[in-house]
């Protein structure tokens, strides 16, 4: 009773029954394959990573940012590059969720998942950094308009700083609370195939008594689409006032009304190159290639064109308009970014953002997953490369040659970084191993696409009743 | 002692369930049943189905209004306190920027927004169909959350006739038929 769509191609090369959607998905769950010896080995690198971490925050914390390697010229460093490439990955989440949920993009149901938990987990590791940053971490509720003995004082609600608080919050508040109410139908899906007494329990109690009921799921699907037309708007404002934090000061290569567009499309470059290049690992890893198939690897790999072709085209905006505005100081930061003692990083954002993606544009690059994979990691090691160059590059040369400086990060502050990667791929593990990494029940959804229309199903059900 | 919300309201009502293998079989069934003039009770189905709002006669969900209210609260209180604070209970000069600045509010004032706008639309879901920690589901079979779709008629309702309704479920597929009481 099912007819092909001459419209659209299906979504996967299969068909698919609900069960073996299911099976398929809670395997790697069920201590079934999927999580096995690769899966300890991952998680075991990944928790020694963060052991480092930690032990490097510790230190900090106890010793003071002197450990760190900024001075009088380079006051922002390590600290603010890693936090805006982490809430640069951070970005891609929401929007492959929320943005293809309200284009109604078909193929998200398989990346949308995995892509909400990175999202909630690289702002976790985004958020770290200006907690350790302000010195005594224990006062970090001072940032918070809470009333308090001196005077009231209030914080500045016109510091861009202050915005970027309420940002993050909120985009970690939204985004969590989407992967969460994503998560229901499938932790009711798990609460009911558990044959442990405390996996029952424990899935149970995080499925909030969810039964399926279409009245339920009625009113489940107007949530995600309110949630989902929040979080769209939310993430370009998140990103925005991460640009803001630089625009509204003066020093030159920050100085751009430019910036909001470029940290938007900045992140969400990174982002889909870091799903891209999770994917095709997990995708292998999970057993999930014909849930996962070549057809979203390929949707993923032309945004990340798109995107590219975008960075492209900001980073020449911003030469174009630095020297040709009139600025000598505008016109030297850009000089010594190209030619300064820091071009390499220069170079290597360049040709990871903007020169290698375009490999994709051929059909047998996009189909390779070895290629796949090198675009993404290339992506994000250059998607670094031009947070450094935008921070650092920009002020170690200041306006007094006398105070120019090179600097270099510390052990602590490279094992700090180290830590962040720790923390994600922890908690990356921790989630595929128990949670479905895959929506089992928007799987489902798209998987019988090809339906008859219900009119004509109703006739002919009446008349066969009749 | 029960905590208000274990509390339960409604009486559970004597149910005709049929069960599907297919949701196309559901959609049909739904539809079918409530052209017939029986009172479609719930559905249960492993995944959202495109279409089933219609074919059950679901109103739409109310949540928007939630969403916007909260939102307007949200937007409104956040400027009014940053009004407050900056302006008002104690204005510092910062770099000779005005001490109310509609601009410069706007940002948080857009993320307060949707913070609680966003709170508002989970808590409004959790509340409407009473989920909650604690919770039981009571679907009618237990596969419904994996590969079965089950729809419920109101025993009680006027117009309902068990023999015609089971030859109706029969014809759209259905692969089990019983009575059943909500919440037994």
């Amino acid at each position: 009773m099912t007819a092909p769509s001459p419209l659209r191609e299906p979504v996967f090369d299969r068909a698919m029954t609900p069960k073996a959607i299911t099976d398929d998905i809670c395997r790697p769950l069920e201590g079934r394959g999927g999580t096995g010896p690769g899966w300890w080995v991952g998680f075991s690198l990944a928790a020694a990573a963060l052991g480092i971490g930690l032990a490097a925050i510790g230190y900090e914390i106890a010793t003071g940012i002197g450990t760190w390697g900024l001075d009088k010229t380079v006051g922002w460093a390590f600290d603010i590059v890693n936090f805006v490439f982490w809430v640069g990955i951070g970005h891609a989440g929401t929007l492959i969720s929320a943005l293809l949920l309200l284009t109604r993009q078909r193929w998200r149901t398989s990346v949308s998942r995995s892509a909400e938990a990175m999202t909630v987990f690289a702002i976790m590791c985004a958020a770290i950094y200006p907690l350790i940053h302000m010195g005594r971490p224990w006062m970090a509720f001072w940032v918070l308009p809470l009333p308090n003995a001196r005077g009231p004082l209030w914080v500045n609600f016109r510091s861009p700083l202050l915005w970027d608080v309420f940002a993050i919050n909120t985009y970690l508040t939204v985004s969590a609370l989407f992967w969460y109410v994503g998560l229901i139908p499938d932790l009711a899906t798990l609460r009911d195939r558990a044959r442990g007494r405390l996996a029952r329990a424990i899935y149970g109690a995080l499925a909030l008594g969810w039964s399926g009921s279409c009245r339920a799921w009625s009113t489940y699907e107007a949530a995600c689409r309110l949630l989902a037309g929040m979080a769209v708007p939310l993430v370009v404002l998140t990103s925005t006032v991460v640009s803001t934090d630089f625009a509204a000061s003066v020093i030159p290569g920050w100085h751009a009304t430019i910036f909001p567009p470029y940290f938007v499309a900045g992140a969400i470059h990174s982002g889909f190159a870091t799903v891209l290049a999770i994917m095709v690992v997990a995708r292998g890893a999970l057993g999930a290639r014909h849930l996962i198939t070549r057809r979203h690897l390929d949707n993923l790999a032309k945004v990340v064109i798109v995107t590219s072709s975008i960075m492209g085209l900001i980073y020449a905006s911003e030469h174009y308009t630095a020297f040709t505005g009139g600025n000598p100081l505008d016109a030297f930061a850009f000089r010594n970014r190209a030619l300064g003692p820091y071009a390499w990083t220069y170079y290597t954002m360049l040709l990871g953002n903007v020169v290698l993606p375009q490999i994709l544009w051929w059909p047998a690059a996009r189909r390779n997953v070895v290629v796949l994979f090198v675009v993404g990691v290339a992506v994000d090691l250059a998607m670094w490369m031009e947070r450094f160059v935008i921070i650092v590059v920009s002020l170690h040369r200041d306006f007094l040659p006398s105070s120019w400086t090179i600097y270099k990060p510390t052990i602590i502050e490279v094992a700090t970084f180290v830590g962040t990667f720790g923390l994600f791929f922890c908690c990356f593990f921790l989630f595929i191993r128990f949670l479905p990494a895959i929506s089992i029940a928007e799987v489902k959804a798209v998987a019988g696409y090809a339906r008859p229309l219900p009119r004509e199903l109703v006739s002919l059900r009446k008349e066969a009743a009749e | 002692m029960k905590l208000p919300w274990q509390a339960s309201p409604r009486p559970a009502p004597r149910l005709f369930v049929a069960v599907f293998e297919h949701e196309h079989d559901l959609l049909a069934a739904a539809a079918a049943a409530r052209a017939d003039g029986y009172v479609v009770h719930d559905a249960w189905a492993p995944h959202a189905i495109h279409g089933l709002d219609n074919a059950m006669g679901i109103q739409p969900s109310r949540l928007p209004w939630i969403c916007f209210g909260a939102g307007a609260i949200g937007l409104l209180g956040a400027l009014f306190f940053e009004h407050w604070t900056s302006a008002v209970d104690w204005a510092i000069d910062v770099g000779g920027k005005p001490p109310s600045s509609l601009a410069a509010f706007l940002p948080v004032a857009i993320n307060v927004m949707i913070l609680i706008a966003a709170n508002a639309v989970v808590s409004g879901l959790f509340a409407l169909h009473r989920l909650g920690p604690g919770r039981q589901a009571r679907p009618p079979v237990a596969r419904v959350t994996d590969d079965r779709y089950a729809l419920a008629l109101d025993v009680a309702a006027p117009r309902f006739l068990p023999g015609q309704a089971r030859g109706l479920m029969r014809a759209c597929h259905a692969i089990d038929i019983f009575t059943w009481e909500a919440g037994s």
